[in-house]
């Protein structure tokens, strides 16, 4: 994964998160109220220590804000001819290299000529893959209201929100799910997306109400999206919401659900790594096609560590050590709790010492799973039996070694994704 | 006529519309006063400390910070997000450098490369706080609104 430098210094962020509250207010005919002023009071700090360039771009952000707080008469508005339509373009390739202030400046100065709708959103997508969800939520939630027929803005606009202001995106999506029959697929699923992620702060007896409310919802909208025919089976909101009836399946411990619909968004995209790994995690140990999911999603270059784990316990298991080793090196680089990571230095010891790696390496991997998990006790008594057997010269084979069943590894899976999705 | 003028300061503030003078007020940045402990730093005594704070000013209007210059003069500064009962204020004649301002006040620039685009007013000698707001209450009658 390449590291891109962000777009702007701390300062700059608050700097941009005071713009669009100022803006909010100036949107609401509140500029001159005592709250504006302190929010320009709150602006001088940051603005103080910004580079040039940083000051600049927070200005012209603030130019760009009033096309949503004070949007200019529609008579302003120019037809596109070939000329803008090219800069429009340049502007969205400019986004797409990541040159953030040449997309919007390019933006900015063609502004007459691109509807009002479509400008606010291209300028969400900016801000937003800058890393400026606060920014893009404004100028989505704009785009939303200039074309209230295209769901897919309003959507973009939850999922900003969802990012910069939860207690807001909650707030609107309990409205949405409240009324949903009424709400594109693209907005209800966004909506329970939101919901979802909300239950990582509630108790477990609140979860469980939630998702039990949800699937409901969830089916009706998956008729609806099939209902549509044609592509819809292709547009993600069809697999967001097939992905999440699966997840709230597997939370209730209806696994046949869980892998009726993980399956059926799989049908859809066959390359969706999460599904495959969600998938893969319930049959692990009970269907051959586990590991087959798992093989796909290291594929597909996987950012979470669940394919990477399960495959190096397999590859453990039938004793492929060098096959574990890089299994569990790849995984030890990917996202996944600190239990996860134990597990896999444990098995990284196991298959270097079965390789016959020098006793220090396999130390360093079984004291690092000491360390990222105390309560990891199988590698605690294996490196206790490895340190015990190193003046004899023997062979370890792979029944030498306490190992969790394929049942017991399965169930860690499950327990650890429960507890990311509450964590 | 003062050999010296003093400095041409601009500042932007809130409008009395009964004289279009500025309001004079220390409880946010846009009155004609400092805010302590945010502009002007105090010590216990309750006398202002003399460390180069003070009551923020810029050589022209355009210098001043785009959240603060009022919103109606977005055509020249784009992005200007002040609020338009506030407007740009200026008094004294002389450069924009070091220098004394009115009774008991002193522009201070500050420190770095030339063109410098913000300075403070700030009290000449140790003073109680309610004098230095005074003194700056007094300047009141010599703002005048230039946004040209």
């Amino acid at each position: 994964m390449i590291a891109h430098p962000p777009f702007g210094s701390p300062s700059f962020e608050l700097m941009a998160k005071g713009l669009v509250e100022l803006h909010r207010l100036i949107k609401d005919g509140k500029d001159d109220s005592p709250e504006a002023e302190s929010v320009r009071d709150a602006l001088d700090a940051p603005l103080k220590v910004l580079t040039g360039a940083e000051k600049e771009r927070a200005q012209m952000l603030s130019e760009d804000l009033y096309s949503v707080s004070e949007p200019p008469s529609a008579t302003t508005q120019r037809e596109m001819n070939p000329q803008a339509q090219q800069q429009l373009n340049e502007a969205i390739e400019a986004r797409q290299s990541r040159e953030w202030d040449r997309a919007l400046a390019l933006l900015r100065r063609w502004r007459e000529y691109i509807s009002p709708a479509l400008l606010s959103y291209i300028r969400g997508r900016t801000w937003e893959e800058a890393g400026y969800p606060a920014v893009a939520a404004a100028f989505f939630g704009h785009a939303s209201q200039c074309d209230p027929a295209n769901a897919n803005y309003r959507a973009l606009y939850m999922a900003a929100l969802a990012e910069s202001d939860p207690d807001a995106a909650g707030k609107l999506a309990r409205q949405v799910l409240a009324d949903h029959e009424k709400f594109a697929p693209v907005v209800v699923a966004e909506a329970a997306a939101i919901r979802f992620s909300e239950a990582r702060f509630t108790s477990d007896a609140e979860s469980v109400q939630l998702y039990r409310e949800l699937i409901p919802i969830l089916e009706r909208n998956l008729t609806k999206i099939e209902g549509e025919g044609g592509t819809a089976r292709r547009a993600p909101e069809y697999e967001m919401t097939v992905g999440k009836l699966g997840i709230c399946h597997e939370l209730l411990g209806n696994s046949g659900a869980a892998v009726h619909y993980f399956s059926r968004g799989l049908q859809a995209n066959p390359d969706n790594d999460g599904l495959l790994a969600a998938r893969g995690i319930l049959q692990y140990g009970t269907s051959p096609r586990a590991i087959a999911d798992f093989e796909q999603a290291v594929r597909l270059e996987s950012p979470v560590i669940w394919p990477y784990l399960f495959l190096a316990h397999h590859y453990l298991a039938t004793s492929r050590f060098e096959q574990c080793r890089v299994m569990c090196e790849t995984g030890l680089r990917m996202r996944g709790s600190d239990a996860a990571k134990s597990q896999l230095e444990e098995w990284r010891a196991i298959a270097q010492a079965a390789l016959g790696f020098p006793p220090e390496a396999v130390r360093a991997a079984f004291e690092a799973a000491a360390r990222l998990d105390p309560s990891n006790d199988l590698a605690r008594r294996n490196q206790d039996a490895f340190e015990a057997s190193l003046g004899a010269a023997r062979t370890r084979p792979h029944s030498w070694w306490e190992q969790k069943s394929e049942a017991a590894v399965r169930q860690f899976g499950l327990a650890e994704r429960r507890y990311s999705f509450a964590a | 006529m003062p050999l010296t003028q003093p400095p041409k300061v601009y500042r932007a503030m809130k409008r009395d519309p009964a004289d279009n003078l500025p309001v004079v007020g220390s409880t946010s940045s846009s009155g004609l006063g400092a805010r302590p402990g945010i502009d002007i730093t105090v010590d216990a005594a309750g006398n202002v400390v003399l460390d180069a704070s003070g009551m923020s000013v810029a050589p022209g209007w355009r210098d001043l910070d785009f959240p603060r210059i009022p919103k109606r003069l977005r055509h020249i500064v784009p992005g200007a997000a002040g609020a338009n009962s506030t407007s740009c204020f200026t008094t004294g004649a002389g450069p924009f450098q070091n220098g004394v301002v009115a009774n008991g006040l002193e522009l201070i620039l500050d420190l770095g490369r030339a063109p410098v685009t913000h300075g403070v007013i700030a009290p000449v000698q140790l003073v109680p706080l309610a004098e230095y707001q005074t003194d700056l209450g007094n300047t009141r009658a010599a703002w005048q609104i230039d946004e040209t």
